[in-house]
C-alpha cells in the first residue's frame, strides 16, 4: 500500500513539473499573438522589430543580411499581433518564423523559388557509412542531418546510414562527438553511396552546427539509455589503474555495484545476471576476471558501449534488465598503430593496421596479470620463515584475455567481420604439509568466435548476418596424496567442470525506406549446451586397487527461436515512435515456452530543446544464474529453464524528460517502474556452494517489484565534462518460503545513489579526472531477541521429556532488516601526456578512496568479552596506482 | 575448494580493514517464550521462558518460573490452568487433551507483555510398517523402509518422520541424553525420493558429500484421505562401524498441525545454515502472538524394527572377489561381488572380454596380468573400481 502511494505521488510530482513546462511552451506558442501597436513611418523591417522588441518581452534572432532590404512599411497606430505584422514584413515564405521561449527567431528559408523545389515524386536515397577519417573505423551513432528539410538519421551499429529524401540539392551535415563536423554539398538526382570521413576534432573549440537536432539526446526516440565514451574511460580515475567499461557503467543513475570494486552490475532493482552483455553482437556469461574485481572487457580494444536500461528496442531480448552492448576496434585500415600499458597488476597491449590498405584490417589485444609473478615469491618467502609445523600453503593466481578480430572490405556493399575473445583465469593452489601434498587448480574463462556479415541489398535495405559461439567453462582439478612415500599412501584425484555452450545464426534487417520509418527486423536460432556439473573421483590407495566414481548430472540442451520486428517512426516533427515485437520461442526437455514481448517507446518533442518520453516494454529470460552474492566467483552457474523452472518475465514502464540546455549541458530525468517474476533464489540452507545436480530443488522461484527516479546532468562539451547521477529507488523481493512470504527489500535495495564524474582537460598535455559516488548501504540480516527454541539440539521430540530439544537461538523478524554503514568514496586521477619521437607517452596516476573512507563489505556478528558485537570488514582503503602507457 | 577462495578474499580482507559497529537499536523489551506440543489423550505440557537480549551469548537459564498459564478452548473460556512443575515446565496433571479441538493459550507474568497462541490438535491417524529393503541412494547403501501412512480425508494433514538407532549390544555411553538399552545414534539421517516430500538429499556441490535431512516432511495435498505408502532411506555414516552391532531402528510418525510442521521446517534450515557465512541466516516460524515461539499438536507413531547386518557401504574399496584368482592360464575365474538390488553391473576383464552378468565367470586363455574393472551403475551415476589380476 505504501509502496502504491510513493509511486503514485511520485508520478504526481513528475507530471506537475511536467506540466509546468508545458504551461511555458503553450505561453511562447502564444508569443505570436500577443498584441501591439505600432505608429510608424517609413521604417524598416529591422526598425519594426525593434519596435516590437520594446513593447512585449519577445526577442528576435536573425541574420541582419537575411532581412537586408530596403523596403519600407508604415503604420498607423495599428494595433495588431504580432503574427500579422510578421507576415506583412516577409509576406512569401523566404522567412521561416520560429518561436523558442520568448525568442523569436527568423531563419531565411533556402528554397527560394517553386522551381528549384525538388519535384515531390522523385525520391532518392543518399547511404553509405560514416567513418574515421585517420583509420576508416565506423563509427556507430553518427549523425546525418539534413537542415533544408530538417530530417536526419544516425548510423548504425555497423556505421551505416541511410536517408532518403526528394530530388534536390542539399547541405549535408556528418557529426559525432569528438569529431569535426562535415559539411558536405550534394546533389541528389540518383541514388548515392557516400561514405563520410570525419577528422577528430579539438573538442575545446567544437564548431556547433546549430541546426543539428538530433545530436541531441532528447530528440532520440531511446529513453534510459547511456553511452560511454571511451575517451571519458581512458580519463576517469579507477581502481589499480585498470580502466573498466563496467565501473564507468556503475556511476551511471540505475546502475549500481554489488560491493567494493566489484563489477557487479544492478540495474534498476534487477539481478547481476539479468543484463545482456554483448560483445560485438554475441552474449557474455561470465564478465568478470579476479572473482569480480576487473571484467573481461579490456579498455584498449573496444571502440564504443551502449548501456540501456529501459524502453528497450525489439532487437534485443533474453534478459530483463539491461542491455550492455560493447563493440570491439575494427582496425585501422591506413596504418599500423599500437599502445602498450603496464600497471600495478597488469599489462596490456593493443596492436591494429592494415593487411591489405583500405581493404583489410586487424585489431589484436591482449592482457595478463602479474600478481602471480609478486605473490609467489613473497609467499614462497614467507613460507621459508614459517615453522615447520605449521607451513602455509601457496597460492597462485593469474588472468589473460585476448581479443581478435579481422575485417575485409569486399566492396562498398559487403562487408566481413571475423572476432574472437579468448580469456582464461586460472586460481592455484598448493599445500605440503607434513606427509601430505595437496595440488589444486581452477581455470575458468569464456570463450567468443564470431562471423559476421554486413551486406546491403540497396540503398535502402542492410543487412548482417552472424554465426557465433560462445562458451563459459569451468574446471576444477584436486590431487589430495596422503601418507606420503609410506606403504598406505593413498592418492585421491578429483575434478569437476561445469560449462554452457551457445551457439548461433542470426540474420537482422535495417530497412530505411523513407527518413520517417526505421524499420528493423531479424530472425535468430540458438542452441544452449548446459552441463551443470559432472564430477570424477578417483581413489588409489597403495595396497588397494584404484577405484573411480563418476557422478554427472544431465546435460541439457535447448533451443531458442528469436523473431523481431520493430519500426523507428516519426509521425510529425514533434512526435516520434518506436513500436516492435520480439518473440521467442524456447525449447528445453519437453516443454516449449512462446513468449510475446511487446516493446513500444514515445518521444513527444516540447520544445526545440526538450522532450518528453514514455515507454512499455516486456522482457523474458530464459536463462537464469545461480550465484554467489557480490562475488563474481566462478562456480556460479548459468542454468536454463526446464519444465519446472519458467523462464523469467519484465514488464518495466519509464517515463522521461530531457531537456537539452545551454553550454552542452543535458539533463534527463526519469521514473520507472519494474515488475519482475519468476525469479529464482536459492532456499535457505544451500548456496554457491551446492551448486550441481537437482538445483532444480535448491532454488526458490519469486517475483521481484522496484521502482524509482533517475536525474542525470551531463555535461558533454568544454574543456570540463561528466555528470552528475541520482537514484531514488526501491526494489523488493517476494518468494513462498522466504521470510514466510512475506515481501523483504533486496539485499542490493539502494535508496539513494548519487555518481559524479568529472573530466577536466586542462591542455593537451594534462587531464586530471575525479568520481565521486555515494550509496545508502547494502541491506543483511540480524536477529532481534535471544531464546529458547524446540528442536535446535536435538531433533527427537521425545513426549517423556519434550524440552530436551530446547537449544538458544536467534529470532529474526524479517530479511535483510538492517542496512550497512552508507558507501561513498573519492578518487582522484591525472593524465600527463607528452609527445615523443615515436609516438606519444602518458603516464597516469591516481588515488582510489582519497579519504580513505572504510566502506563496510560485509557486517559480521562477533563474540567479544562473551557479548555479541557487530563487526564491519572493509576492502580497500587509500590505495594509489600509477601506469604508463605508450602509443604510437 | 572453499579454502582457495577463501584465502583469496582474505587477500583484500588484508588490505581492508575492520571496525567495530554499534549495535544497531533493537527492541530491548524482553518477551515471553512459549515452547508447548499438545499431545492428545495426554496432559498439557508447555516451557516456558523469556528472551535476553540479542547481544547476550549465553540464554540457556531464562525460564520463567511464576507466570499464570491458561489452556482455554476455541470460544476463550478457561479449560485448566497449567502450574508450574520445575525449570520452567508448566503441568496440568488431570487434564486430557483431545485431538481435533482448537485450544488456545494465555500466559502472563509480571513485568512481561501477555501472549496467546491458539492451535488445533491433529486427529489420530493409523500407519504400518510394510516392508524393507536395501538400496543404494547416491554413493551409498541405505536402509529402506517402506510404510503406510492412512490419510484422514477432507483435512490437510502435516506429516514429520524421523527417528534413531538404537544398538542393543553395544556399549552404554554415560553422556547420552537419552535412556535405551545400548547406544543410540541421534544424528541418524533419512533420505527420500518421493514426490510429496518437500525435501530431497543434497549434494553439497564440490564437496560431493550427501548431507541426510533430520526430517521428512510430507503434506497430504496430492493424497488426501488416501492410503499413501512412502518410502525412505535411513542413512547413517557410522553404522557400518561394527559389524556385530545389533541394531534397531526408532522411526517416528507424526502427525502435526500445520504450525508445527512450518516450525520443524524453518527450524531444519536454520540449522543449516547456522553459521554458513555464505549464506542467508534463516528466520524461525513463531505463532505466539507479543511472544516467540511455538504451540503446536502433534500426535506420532512409533515404529521400532531391527536392521539386518549388511554392508552399507558399496564395495567402494574395490574389493570384488576374484576366487581361483592365480591359476594357470587357460583357467575360469569367478567374480564376486557383494550387493544390493537394482545395480547393474558391468565387468571389463582386461583382455578385450566383457560382461553384464551379475558375479560372472570368465574363461582366461592366455597368462598375463590383467586390469579388471567394475563398473556399478545406478541411474546416472557409476562407480567404478578396477584391480589387476594374474594368470600364470
Amino acid at each position: 500500500m505504501q509502496l502504491t502511494l510513493n509511486l503514485q505521488r511520485f508520478f504526481t510530482i513528475l507530471l506537475l513539473w511536467i506540466g509546468a513546462t508545458q504551461f511555458a511552451n503553450a505561453q511562447s506558442a502564444n508569443l505570436l499573438e500577443a498584441p501591439v501597436t505600432l505608429n510608424l513611418e517609413n521604417q524598416t523591417a529591422t526598425q519594426v522589430l525593434e519596435e516590437i522588441e520594446a513593447q512585449t518581452i519577445c526577442s528576435f534572432f536573425y541574420n541582419p543580411r537575411d532581412l537586408k532590404s530596403d523596403k519600407k512599411y508604415s503604420f498607423d497606430n495599428e494595433k495588431l499581433k504580432i503574427k500579422t505584422v510578421l507576415n506583412q514584413l516577409f509576406p512569401n515564405d523566404e522567412i521561416r518564423i520560429k518561436t523558442k521561449g520568448t525568442q523569436i527567431i527568423l531563419v531565411k528559408n533556402k528554397i527560394k523559388s517553386k522551381e528549384d523545389r525538388p519535384k515531390a515524386n522523385q525520391k532518392y536515397t543518399l547511404s553509405g557509412y560514416i567513418m574515421d577519417a585517420e583509420s576508416n573505423e565506423t563509427l556507430i551513432g553518427a549523425t546525418i542531418f539534413c537542415a533544408e528539410v530538417e530530417l536526419g538519421t544516425t548510423t548504425n551499429e555497423y556505421g551505416f546510414y541511410s536517408i532518403t529524401l526528394p530530388e534536390g540539392v542539399y547541405e549535408m551535415t556528418f557529426s559525432y562527438v569528438g569529431y569535426n563536423t562535415k559539411i558536405q554539398k550534394i546533389e541528389l538526382k540518383n541514388n548515392i553511396d557516400f561514405s563520410a570521413m570525419l577528422s577528430i576534432g579539438n573538442q575545446l573549440e567544437e564548431v556547433v552546427v546549430k541546426a543539428d537536432a538530433t545530436k541531441y539526446r532528447h530528440a532520440e526516440t531511446q529513453m534510459s539509455s547511456n553511452t560511454i565514451s571511451l575517451e571519458k574511460v581512458k580519463s576517469i580515475p579507477a581502481l589499480m589503474g585498470e580502466r573498466d567499461v563496467l565501473k564507468i557503467i556503475q556511476l551511471m543513475p540505475g546502475v549500481q555495484s554489488g560491493g567494493e570494486g566489484t563489477t557487479g552490475l544492478y540495474v534498476r532493482g534487477g539481478g547481476p545476471d539479468q543484463n545482456l552483455m554483448l560483445l560485438d553482437g554475441v552474449p557474455v556469461y561470465n564478465a568478470s576476471h579476479l572473482f569480480g574485481f576487473m571484467s573481461t572487457f579490456n579498455g584498449d580494444a573496444i571502440k564504443s558501449v551502449e548501456l540501456i536500461k529501459g524502453g528497450f528496442p525489439a532487437r534485443y531480448g533474453g534478459r530483463l534488465s539491461s542491455v550492455i552492448d560493447v563493440r570491439m576496434k575494427e582496425g585501422n585500415m591506413n596504418k599500423l598503430h599500437g599502445d602498450f600499458t603496464v600497471g600495478l597488476i597488469s599489462g596490456r597491449f593493443n596492436l591494429e593496421g592494415p593487411i591489405i590498405k583500405e581493404k583489410t584490417s586487424f585489431s589484436f589485444s591482449g592482457r595478463r596479470t602479474w600478481l602471480d609473478m609478486f605473490s609467489t615469491p613473497i609467499q614462497k618467502n614467507i613460507n621459508k620463515k614459517a615453522l615447520a609445523t605449521d607451513p602455509k600453503p601457496l597460492t597462485l593466481y593469474n588472468f589473460y584475455d585476448v581479443n581478435a578480430k579481422i575485417n575485409h572490405i569486399f566492396s562498398s556493399k559487403s562487408r566481413l567481420y571475423l572476432s574472437t575473445y579468448l580469456g582464461n583465469d586460472h586460481l592455484g593452489f598448493r599445500n605440503n604439509e607434513g606427509a601430505s601434498k595437496e595440488k589444486g587448480d581452477m581455470y575458468w574463462g569464456n570463450k567468443l568466435v564470431t562471423a559476421r556479415w554486413n551486406y546491403q541489398f540497396n540503398p535502402k535495405l542492410f543487412s548482417n548476418t552472424t554465426v557465433y559461439m560462445s562458451t563459459y567453462d569451468f574446471d576444477f582439478d584436486n590431487e589430495y596424496i596422503t601418507e606420503l612415500n609410506a606403504p598406505t599412501e593413498t592418492t585421491e584425484i578429483y575434478s569437476s567442470k561445469s560449462k554452457i555452450q551457445d551457439l548461433g545464426a542470426k540474420i537482422d534487417f535495417n530497412y530505411i525506406p523513407h527518413p520517417n520509418h526505421h524499420i528493423r527486423t531479424g530472425l535468430k536460432f540458438g542452441q544452449y549446451k548446459f552441463t551443470p556439473t559432472s564430477s570424477y573421483l578417483e581413489v588409489t590407495e597403495a595396497e588397494n586397487p584404484k577405484v573411480s566414481v563418476t557422478n554427472e548430472s544431465p546435460k541439457i540442451t535447448s533451443n531458442e527461436i528469436n523473431a523481431y520486428v520493430e519500426d523507428d517512426m516519426i509521425i510529425n516533427h514533434r512526435l516520434k515512435l518506436n513500436v516492435g515485437l520480439h518473440v521467442a520461442n524456447f525449447s528445453v526437455e519437453k516443454t516449449n515456452y512462446t513468449s510475446f514481448q511487446p516493446r513500444a517507446a514515445l518521444s513527444f518533442l516540447i520544445n526545440d530543446n526538450s522532450s518528453l518520453k514514455f515507454s512499455a516494454t516486456k522482457m523474458t529470460q530464459y536463462l537464469h544464474l545461480l550465484a554467489s552474492p557480490g562475488l563474481g566467483l566462478p562456480t556460479d552457474l548459468w542454468v536454463s529453464s526446464t519444465d519446472q523452472i519458467k523462464p523469467e518475465n519484465a514488464w518495466q514502464y519509464g517515463v522521461g524528460y530531457t531537456r537539452s540546455l545551454s553550454d552542452g549541458y543535458e539533463l534527463t530525468i526519469e521514473g520507472f517502474y519494474k515488475d519482475m517474476d519468476n525469479l529464482l533464489a536459492y532456499k535457505s540452507g544451500y548456496n554457491f556452494f551446492s551448486n550441481s545436480k537437482d538445483w532444480e530443488n535448491k532454488v526458490d522461484v519469486g517475483s521481484g517489484i522496484s521502482f524509482g527516479g533517475e536525474i542525470l546532468l551531463e555535461k558533454t562539451k568544454g574543456k570540463t565534462t561528466g555528470w552528475i547521477g541520482y537514484t531514488l529507488s526501491k526494489s523488493t523481493r517476494t518468494f513462498p518460503n522466504i521470510n514466510f512470504g512475506k515481501s523483504f527489500p533486496y539485499k542490493y535495495d539502494r535508496r539513494h545513489d548519487i555518481g559524479v564524474a568529472v573530466i577536466h582537460k586542462k591542455s593537451d598535455r594534462v587531464d586530471f579526472g575525479l568520481v565521486w559516488v555515494y550509496g545508502t548501504g547494502n541491506t543483511y540480516t540480524l536477529g532481534t531477541t535471544n531464546y529458547n527454541a524446540l528442536g535446535i539440539d536435538s531433533n527427537n521430540i521425545d513426549f517423556e521429556n519434550p524440552f530436551g530439544s530446547l537449544g538458544s537461538t536467534t529470532q529474526i523478524e524479517s530479511r535483510n532488516n538492517q542496512r550497512m554503514p552508507a558507501y561513498h568514496r573519492l578518487d582522484l586521477s591525472v593524465n600527463l601526456h607528452k609527445q615523443k619521437k615515436r609516438g606519444s607517452r602518458t603516464w597516469s596516476f591516481g588515488i582510489y578512496n582519497v579519504y580513505s573512507r572504510q566502506n563496510p563489505f560485509v557486517v559480521n556478528r562477533v563474540a567479544r568479552n562473551n557479548k555479541l558485537v557487530l563487526e564491519q570488514q572493509s576492502l580497500i582503503p587509500i590505495l594509489p596506482y600509477a601506469a604508463y602507457s605508450f602509443k604510437f | 575448494m572453499k579454502y582457495p577462495i577463501s584465502l583469496f578474499i582474505l587477500i583484500f580482507v588484508f588490505l581492508g580493514c575492520k571496525k567495530e559497529l554499534p549495535y544497531p537499536d533493537v527492541e530491548k523489551k524482553d518477551l515471553i517464550v512459549v515452547n508447548g506440543l499438545l499431545n492428545p489423550n495426554n496432559d498439557p505440557i508447555i516451557h516456558l521462558s523469556q528472551t535476553c537480549h540479542i547481544t547476550e551469548l549465553d540464554c540457556e537459564q531464562h525460564s520463567l518460573l511464576n507466570a499464570q498459564v491458561f489452556l482455554k478452548d476455541e470460544s476463550g473460556n478457561s479449560l485448566v490452568e497449567l502450574l508450574h512443575s520445575e525449570n520452567g515446565i508448566y503441568v496440568a496433571d488431570d487434564f486430557q487433551v483431545n485431538s481435533n479441538k482448537q485450544y488456545s493459550i494465555e500466559v502472563a507474568s509480571t513485568g512481561l507483555e501477555t501472549v496467546t497462541a491458539k492451535t488445533t490438535t491433529p486427529n489420530s491417524f493409523n500407519c504400518h510398517l510394510i516392508g524393507k529393503n536395501e538400496e543404494i541412494y547416491q554413493k551409498y547403501i541405505c536402509r529402506t523402509f517402506k510404510i503406510e501412512i492412512e490419510d484422514n480425508p477432507n483435512e490437510a494433514n502435516y506429516y514429520l518422520i524421523n527417528g534413531w538407532v538404537d544398538i542393543l549390544n553395544g556399549q552404554h555411553s554415560d553422556d547420552q541424553e537419552f535412556e535405551s538399552n545400548g547406544y543410540i545414534f541421534p544424528h541418524t539421517g533419512f533420505l527420500t525420493r518421493d514426490v510429496n516430500a518437500e525435501n530431497n538429499t543434497m549434494i553439497a556441490g564440490l564437496d560431493i558429500i550427501p548431507y541426510p535431512l533430520d526430517f521428512i516432511f510430507l503434506k497430504d495435498e496430492n493424497f488426501n484421505g488416501q492410503t499413501y505408502e512412502l518410502e525412505f532411506g535411513l542413512h547413517d555414516f557410522d553404522l557400518s562401524f561394527d559389524p556385530d552391532w545389533e541394531l534397531e531402528a526408532h522411526i517416528y510418525v507424526k502427525s502435526v498441525n500445520k504450525e508445527v510442521y512450518d516450525y520443524f521446517k524453518s527450524i531444519t534450515n536454520y540449522k543449516l545454515t547456522r553459521g554458513n557465512p555464505f549464506s542467508e541466516p534463516h528466520q524461525i516460524f513463531s505463532n505466539i502472538e507479543n511472544g516467540v515461539g511455538i504451540f503446536g499438536g502433534i500426535t506420532q507413531h512409533e515404529i521400532i524394527e531391527p536392521l539386518p547386518q549388511t554392508e552399507f557401504w558399496l564395495p567402494f574399496n574395490g574389493d570384488f572377489i576374484a576366487e581361483n584368482e592365480g591359476c594357470t592360464g587357460p583357467c575360469t575365474v569367478q567374480f564376486n561381488v557383494e550387493m544390493g538390488n537394482g545395480i547393474n553391473q558391468f565387468w571389463d576383464f582386461g583382455d578385450g572380454n566383457t560382461s553384464t552378468e551379475k558375479n560372472p565367470e570368465h574363461e582366461y586363455q592366455n597368462s598375463g596380468e590383467f586390469i579388471v574393472s567394475l563398473t556399478l551403475e545406478l541411474g546416472n551415476s557409476t562407480w567404478q573400481s578396477s584391480r589387476p589380476i594374474v594368470i600364470n
